[in-house]
């Protein structure tokens, strides 16, 4: 399950991840770190005992937000062109049947490189 | 056996006509042959779904009290072309936002009016004794107008270059985004599903047939802009009632760093008439060859590094130079079909008939390219061509010296053989004078050193120097050696001289 997490400025510079990992014995995979003055934000996947990892965070003053469909797609705008695709480094996209772009959203890594490419605006990451 | 368009209208009436798509007819083909083909086959319905820039429509409001004659037009904040009567104009799939950019133009304006959502109007106008009003704002669906007719000066192309990019960078094009080095390769067309592929000789498409354009009835009104058909990239010239049609098969589309379009469905069924359209249309994407080109070079003549199939392109990964690279498509296979399917289903159930062109498409000709009476020169003509370069061992200060000397603000660093290894400017020597750092100049250089070719023209180069936000750079040869260098001085002494 991906999450994302936001944490205040007086936590940055706290091993928080670290110790939760430690804590709940569970792997925290970091997809995506942005780490500024005031602010952090990541994206990371934990595949086991989600609530007790959540509350964790919680607990030590980190927003979670879980992300269970990262990355969203308005069907009616889509055209199965699969330009999408060419930029998409952890394969979201593919083709499925009858030619069609199928996603496979638990992939994602919100990246965004794909909705400034999409030709008819279709992608919409949460 | 041969028929005739009559017989197999007269079929589609009585509801006994056999139409397939081009898709099912290599199967056919295999299984009855030619001959029997023929007798079993009355129609095969083609279809393809593509951006196609060479798209727009002519649009008639009527007159206002007190009347305008509308000289500046905006619709949603994109301007249309108003240099014909009052109050027509011809909106283009390509204009773009005087306020969004990229993100919404002509096409986008086609699609809201196709899906009846209101389009905001602005025109301006001088005022004549005839048309006293000189602006006006109001806002219409598509309902409002007297006629909205889609008329689209080239569709449907034969086949199209695949891209490639042999340069360092991403370069953003119409063919989408082509990495360096090779990493990847964009195609558009339908292969076995396209138009013209299933008729190349043109003999039963032309002036006056009837196509499926946008979820409606369209026609062939001749052949399109830059129809080349002695190389095989046939193009449409095709009309259609943009009232009739569906959002369906329109969709305005914004391609990144491009610009605005438009993508289009298009089909044309193809009578079968005789053993040789048979043939004809049960063409394979194996069969369908078109050129992998290299977009990285910026000229019109773009080296064509192989031939390439459909087949190949299709599958996700072609091979070049010993290496598999991944294509993508920038048109929809699966949307081709659904057109193909669509118009299937109307010939099926008899709201459909064929028509035969009065007037055949050309087969002779081919593209010409534009008569320049200016050419602005090649790099090679204007760069500084005694090059003053340095070894990446010496200090800063050695550098900064090199410099002042030379009266010159940049300073390529080069590596023994004379190939470039890093650039730097007197901005760099500031910055680490600044910081107090004098340390060898490889610590400070730029490694990443934009660059021009001898052969590139002026124009590519100043775009590039925009592009990076630079003011020169260094001029390099096919054998990576450098030859000059070219600055925006340089490049701005071609002002008012061509």
């Amino acid at each position: 399950m991906k999450m994302r997490l936001e944490f205040p400025a007086k936590i940055i510079r706290k091993p928080i991840v670290s110790e939760i990992c430690l804590n709940t014995g569970v792997l925290i995979n970091l997809e995506r770190v942005n780490i500024e003055a005031t602010w952090a934000t990541m994206i990371v996947d934990v595949e086991e005992k989600i609530e007790e990892v959540t509350k964790a965070f919680e607990e030590k003053g980190v927003e979670v937000e879980i992300l269970e469909e990262p990355i969203k797609r308005d069907d009616g705008r889509c055209v199965h062109c699969g330009i999408c695709s060419s930029i998409c480094a952890m394969g979201v996209f593919s083709f499925g049947e009858d030619r069609r772009v199928e996603m496979d959203p638990s992939r994602c890594i919100v990246c965004k490189n794909c909705i400034k490419l999409c030709p008819t605006a279709a992608l919409e990451i949460y | 056996m041969n028929k005739n368009i009559e017989e197999i209208n007269e079929k589609i009436r009585t509801g006994t006509v056999r139409v397939v798509t081009a898709e099912e007819m290599p199967n056919i083909v295999k299984d009855v042959g030619t001959k029997e083909a023929v007798k079993e086959v009355d129609v095969v319905t083609t279809g393809t779904f593509g951006v196609m820039c060479s798209s727009g429509a002519f649009l008639n409001f009527g007159h206002s009290d007190p009347p305008i004659k509308m000289r500046k037009v905006f619709l949603n904040d994109i301007e249309a072309y108003t240099g014909i009567a009052a109050v027509d104009v011809y909106i283009g799939a390509a204009q773009s936002s005087k306020s969004r950019g990229m993100e919404y133009g002509g096409g986008h304006v086609i699609e809201d009016l196709i899906s009846r959502r209101e389009i905001e109007v602005r025109a301006e106008s001088y005022g004549t004794d005839c048309y006293p009003l000189k602006n006006l704002e109001t806002s219409i669906t598509i309902d409002d107008l007297n006629q909205a007719v889609m008329l689209n000066p080239r569709n449907g192309y034969q086949r199209y270059n695949a891209a490639t990019n042999s340069k360092e960078g991403t370069i953003y094009t119409y063919m989408g985004p082509l990495f360096p080095h090779f990493g990847n390769v964009s195609y558009s067309g339908s292969g076995l599903l396209s138009p013209l592929s299933n008729d190349p000789t043109y003999e039963t498409i032309g002036m006056g047939t009837r196509i499926f354009l946008g979820g409606a009835k369209g026609y062939i009104i001749g052949e399109g802009t830059q129809h080349d058909p002695e190389n095989g990239f046939g193009t449409l010239m095709v009309k259609g009632n943009l009232k009739e049609m569906s959002p369906d098969f329109i969709r305005g589309a914004s391609i990144y760093r491009y610009g605005v379009s438009i993508y289009i469905g298009l089909g044309v069924p193809i009578p079968i008439l005789n053993e040789d359209i048979v043939k004809s249309t049960s063409i394979e994407d194996k069969e369908i060859v078109t050129n992998l080109v290299d977009y990285g070079v910026q000229r019109r003549e773009k080296p064509v590094l192989r031939k390439v199939t459909y087949e190949e392109l299709k599958s996700g990964c072609i091979e070049f130079n010993g290496k598999k690279i991944k294509t993508f498509p920038m048109s929809s296979y699966h949307k081709a079909r659904e057109v193909a399917e669509k118009l299937k289903e109307w010939i099926d159930k008899g709201d459909f008939e064929l028509s035969m062109p009065v007037e055949r498409l050309p087969v002779k000709g081919r593209l010409k390219n534009m008569r320049q009476t200016k050419i602005k020169p090649p790099v090679k003509h204007l760069m500084a061509k005694e090059v003053i370069s340095v070894d990446q061992e010496i200090s800063t200060e050695e550098a900064a010296k090199v410099l002042i000397e030379n009266e010159i603000d940049h300073l390529p660093i080069v590596s023994r053989d004379n190939k470039v290894v890093g650039i730097i400017t007197s901005w760099d020597i500031s910055k680490s004078v600044a910081r107090g750092k004098f340390g060898r100049v490889s610590e400070i250089m730029t490694k990443k050193v934009v660059s021009v070719e001898p052969e590139d023209l002026a124009d590519v180069a100043a775009r590039k120097l925009e592009k990076y936000k630079i003011s020169a750079m260094p001029v390099i040869n096919k054998d990576g050696e450098i030859v000059g260098v070219i600055s925006s001085g340089d490049l701005s002494k071609l002002v008012g001289k061509w």
